[in-house]
Parts: structure tokens; sequence; C-alpha cells
């Protein structure tokens, strides 16, 4: 069942402890994701980046940065 | 007594007392009449004639002469009147020269002036461009170097609680945005 549900890609700047982690996975599941792949990656500063299909969510402190820098 | 008497015929006919008859002195007289008149027919008529033709010669002459020298007058007079409408003529034409080089020379100072303001509006408007340019890339470089050393700051500074509130902030914002 959980084959046919996509998977979401979650991409974090380090492991925020699995509290945090949990309340991932229940919001991708509410996005009809069948499973989670979590990714650090310390380039994106902080915060989350969720990739569900070709939706993404960002919530990153990298892309906080550049959206300050585009205003700017 | 004898030649008393022929003294007194003698006086009372002088011509015959000089040896001459009154037939002899008619005859000489009809041919000094006739002597005349051929002379006058032959000689003073054609002389006379040609005395007038002659005259009527010098008189044409000296009419054609006179009409000569009214037609040069006039010629003259002409001719003055025309070198004085000729001098009026270059005169104006002169006049119009002049102008029309002033004017000529008025509109290359213009078109200079025009041309040179022109060259210096252009020279400023690239300047200003120039400027902005200058002034948009220092912005930027301003830009980038903040934020690059925002991103270090950040990244050094960032706690494990704040990356934590930073995810559960974005995670509510996303499901109440999904609800509404």
């Amino acid at each position: 069942m959980n084959e046919q549900r996509p998977a979401a890609q979650v991409v974090l700047a380090r492991n925020p402890g699995p509290d945090t982690m949990r309340k991932i996975k229940q919001f991708a599941e509410s996005r009809g994701c069948g499973r989670v792949n979590f990714e650090i990656d310390p380039g994106i500063i902080g915060g989350v980046v969720i990739y569900i299909g070709d939706t993404v969510y960002d919530g990153s402190v990298k892309s906080r940065l550049e959206h300050i820098k585009g205003s700017l | 007594m004898i030649n008393f008497i022929e003294n007194q015929v003698l006086a009372a006919n002088p011509f015959e007392a000089l040896g001459l008859e009154w037939q002899s002195i008619v005859l000489h007289l009809i041919a000094l009449v006739i002597l005349t008149v051929g002379l006058y027919l032959l000689l003073f008529k054609p002389v006379k004639r040609m005395v007038k033709e002659r005259q009527e010669k010098i008189r044409k002459i000296e009419q054609e002469n006179a009409e000569l020298n009214a037609e040069v007058k006039q010629m003259k007079e002409s001719g003055e009147v025309m070198l004085a409408n000729a001098k009026k003529e270059a005169a104006v034409i002169h006049e119009n020269a002049v102008k029309v080089a002033n004017q000529k020379a008025d509109d290359i100072v213009a078109d200079a002036r025009r041309q040179a303001k022109g060259m210096l509006d252009r020279t400023e408007r690239e300047l200003e461009e120039e400027r902005g340019n200058l002034q948009a890339d220092i912005e930027k470089q301003i830009t980038d170097v903040s934020v690059a050393v925002a991103r270090k700051i950040l990244a050094r500074d960032i706690t494990p609680e704040d990356d934590k509130k930073l995810i559960e902030d974005s995670l509510a914002r996303w499901s109440k945005e999904n609800n509404e």
C-alpha cells in the first residue's frame, strides 16, 4: 500500500531530535506520503526543506536569506 | 564848216561814229541773250542743281549726324541708367548674399551648439547610467557580502533549539495554509 504513495524527501541542516522528526513525518503523511527520507545538508543553514512530488516546502534559513537578498 | 557839220552828224549817231551799226548791236544783244540763256541752261542750272544736291546731301548728313548724336546721347543715358540699375542690383545681391551668409553662419553656430548640447546631454546620460550601474554594482556587492556574512553568522550561531523552532514554525505555517 505504501509503495503506491509518493515518498517525501526531507532536507535538514542537522538532526532536530525525534519529536520534531515525528512532526515532520506527520506533516508528510498528511500530504499523502507513504514514507519519508531524511537528508542532512548543512548548506541550508537551518530550518527544513520538504520535497513531495513536484511540490517544495522550503522553510530553510538559506532560502530566507536568498529572499532577503532578492528584496535588497 | 563842213567839218563842223560832220561833227554834228557824228554826234547825232554815235554808233556810226564808232563804226558800229545798230543791226550789229542788236545781233550782239541777241547773241548775248542766247549766250546767257544757253549758259543759264547748260551751266548755271546744273551747277545750281549740283549745289542744291550737295546742300541736300550735307543737310542729310547733318541730320543723320544729329540723329546719331541723339542716339548716342540716348544710349549714353540708357547706359548710365543701366549702370545705375546694375549698381543697385549688385547692391541688393550683395546685401542678400551678406544676409544669406549671416543666416548660414547663425545656422552653423546654432547647429554646433545643438550638437555640443547633444554631446553634453549624452555624456551626462552615460555618466548617470554609469553612476547608476556602479551604484547598483556596489549595492549588489554590499548585499552579497552582507548575506554571506549573515549566512556565516547564522550558520555559526543558530542553536539546535533555534533550528527546531524554525522547523516547527514552518510546519505550523504550511499546515495552516493548507487548511485555509
